[in-house]
């Protein structure tokens, strides 16, 4: 690792680099921020560990221990987003006067712990145990990442010369590896099997789902009753944060982000598009004619999110690879025609003119499937895309 | 490029790679000049050779078409795309295809060229289907 940078200096503070169409143009969904809360809670662990450590006479840290250690988010910064935080010197003073060098030294020490944990994990090699505070706090530490997305270590390189950066699969393989279940983000569609609205019991709804079997999911009862009642076996669209275990398995849901009944075409357009997306992954370089790049993952991955961010819009996209190693999807909405281009780096272009009128939309370059696309996307289509 | 093409009403043929043709209808892309293309779409010309024809000569040389779409001439030129003959002679590593010609899009940054190539495919689709393999 690049030891002359290792340690989160008063000036710069710690920056975390997210990767990933969303976070393009120092965008920072606010799903994600709570992992800065969660990274704050790892560094304090690790904290109360080398402070024990280092005081062996001692079987508690100090008073004021913990809050000495708070960290402002004082910005985000371009790339694709930022966030820095910096140790609030200030108040480590009022809260434990005379240790403020001290805790800088442990506060360094401690990030380098992270660090040399996670880089020792993407070369298979894990500790045989870490204490539960650690691994509350590594769970929820990255737990809203995608599939393509991953959070970088700025300036942190490891032993093979590559920046450190955790992302979804390393953070399986991680906290797997020290305890037996993971949280992760899960967003399909599935078929309501179930129903239950009874006063006095948790109001929930059961939708059988391709990958983990019947999940039961808990919404508000005038929910059940006034939206999923009488519509059994029809489907439904949902985006949670699900308990895994090691093997994938799904033990239980942590958050619900969204849960929501869809049209039976919809779920066939749905198939339909997501097949067609399969077989351009399947791509090989040089498809076109010896031209053509593969079409990437992230392309791909952004694509298949667009899919389930707009599923009302499959019945009208027509998707063509691109020799970019990027999806094309084309479709006629709202009197106007209209394609969204995904690029090879997952970011993405909406183009379009107006049938029979002299409108045109020129491509605008935007990060991935963000709220912004989807505002744009939205306009263009004139019905709310839903 | 060669003289310009002075036939309004000729139609020039356009080839569609089956990955770019889903349900009958191409991709846009296929109406705008790749990256390696310089600005310059390889089109044939119907006042001397036909749409199978030029589809059999496409690819007999390995190249994949699985439909072949066109444009007349004054069709272009509405979109400030000038086309001018580009005949292959024979000799050289590509066949012999003296209908070949070229559409120049260079009057159009690469942005404004993905929006015209949208309006081309439009009109190349109500024109319908030419060939199809």
């Amino acid at each position: 690792m690049a030891d002359e940078e290792i340690s989160p200096d008063a000036e710069h503070g710690i920056s975390l680099r997210y990767v990933g169409g969303r976070f393009d143009g120092a965008r920072l969904p606010l799903d994600v921020l709570a992992d800065l809360p969660a990274f704050r809670d790892l560094l304090v662990a690790y904290a109360r560990q080398e402070w024990l450590t280092a005081n062996t006479s001692r079987k508690r840290v100090p008073k004021g221990f913990d809050k000495s250690l708070s960290f402002d988010l004082t910005s985000v910064r371009s790339g694709s987003a930022i966030p820095v935080m910096q140790w609030d010197r200030a108040s480590a003073q009022n809260f434990l006067p005379g240790f403020t060098g001290e805790l800088e030294e442990i506060i360094g020490a401690s990030y380098r712990e992270i660090i040399t944990l996670i880089d020792e994990a993407s070369h298979g090699r894990f500790p045989n145990a870490l204490a539960s505070e650690h691994v509350r706090a590594l769970n929820k530490f990255g737990s809203g990442l995608r599939d393509d997305e991953r959070i970088e270590f700025v300036n942190m390189t490891g032993a093979d010369g590559n920046v450190i950066f955790l992302d979804s699969r390393r953070r399986k393989t991680l906290i797997t590896k020290v305890r037996e279940t993971y949280v992760s983000r899960y967003e399909g569609t599935g078929k309501l099997v179930g129903i239950q609205a009874v006063e006095g019991l948790q109001p929930s709804i059961d939708v059988e789902t391709n990958v983990h079997g019947v999940i039961r999911i808990v919404i508000d009862r005038e929910r059940v009753l006034g939206e999923f009642d009488g519509n059994m076996h029809a489907p439904v669209q949902f985006d949670l944060q699900v308990e895994l275990d090691n093997a994938d398995r799904y033990r239980s849901i942590v958050e619900v982000h969204g849960v929501e009944l869809i049209d039976e075409r919809v779920v066939a357009d749905l198939d339909r598009c997501r097949a067609r997306l399969s077989e351009i992954g399947d791509l090989l370089a040089g498809w076109d004619d010896g031209q053509g790049s593969a079409i990437t993952k992230i392309a791909i991955s952004v694509a298949n999110t667009l899919l389930r961010k707009r599923p009302a819009l499959c019945s009208v996209y027509k998707i063509f690879p691109t020799i970019g190693g990027g999806v094309l999807f084309e479709f006629e909405a709202n009197d106007w025609d209209l394609s969204l281009e995904i690029m090879a780096d997952g970011g993405i272009e909406i183009f379009g003119f107006e049938v029979d009128e002299d409108g045109e939309l020129l491509p605008q370059l935007l990060g991935g499937i963000s709220d912004e696309a989807l505002a744009v996307l939205d306009k263009s289509v004139g019905n709310d895309g839903r | 490029m060669g003289d310009k093409i002075t036939h309004q009403d000729e139609v020039l043929f356009r080839q569609i790679h089956p990955l770019s043709f889903q349900d009958g209808v191409p991709g846009s892309d296929r109406f705008r000049p790749s990256e390696l293309d310089q600005n310059r779409l390889s089109v044939d010309r119907s006042g001397l050779t036909s749409a199978m024809a030029a589809h059999a000569l496409f690819v007999s040389t390995g190249r994949q078409s699985a439909a072949v779409f066109g444009l007349e001439v004054q069709e272009f030129e509405s979109e400030s795309i000038l086309c001018s003959e580009d005949p292959v002679l024979a000799g050289g590593p590509d066949p012999e295809n003296l209908a070949h010609a070229l559409a120049d899009y260079s009057a159009h940054t690469a942005g404004k060229q993905k929006v015209v190539a949208k309006r081309l495919k439009r009109l190349a689709v109500a024109r319908g289907c030419l060939y199809q393999a």
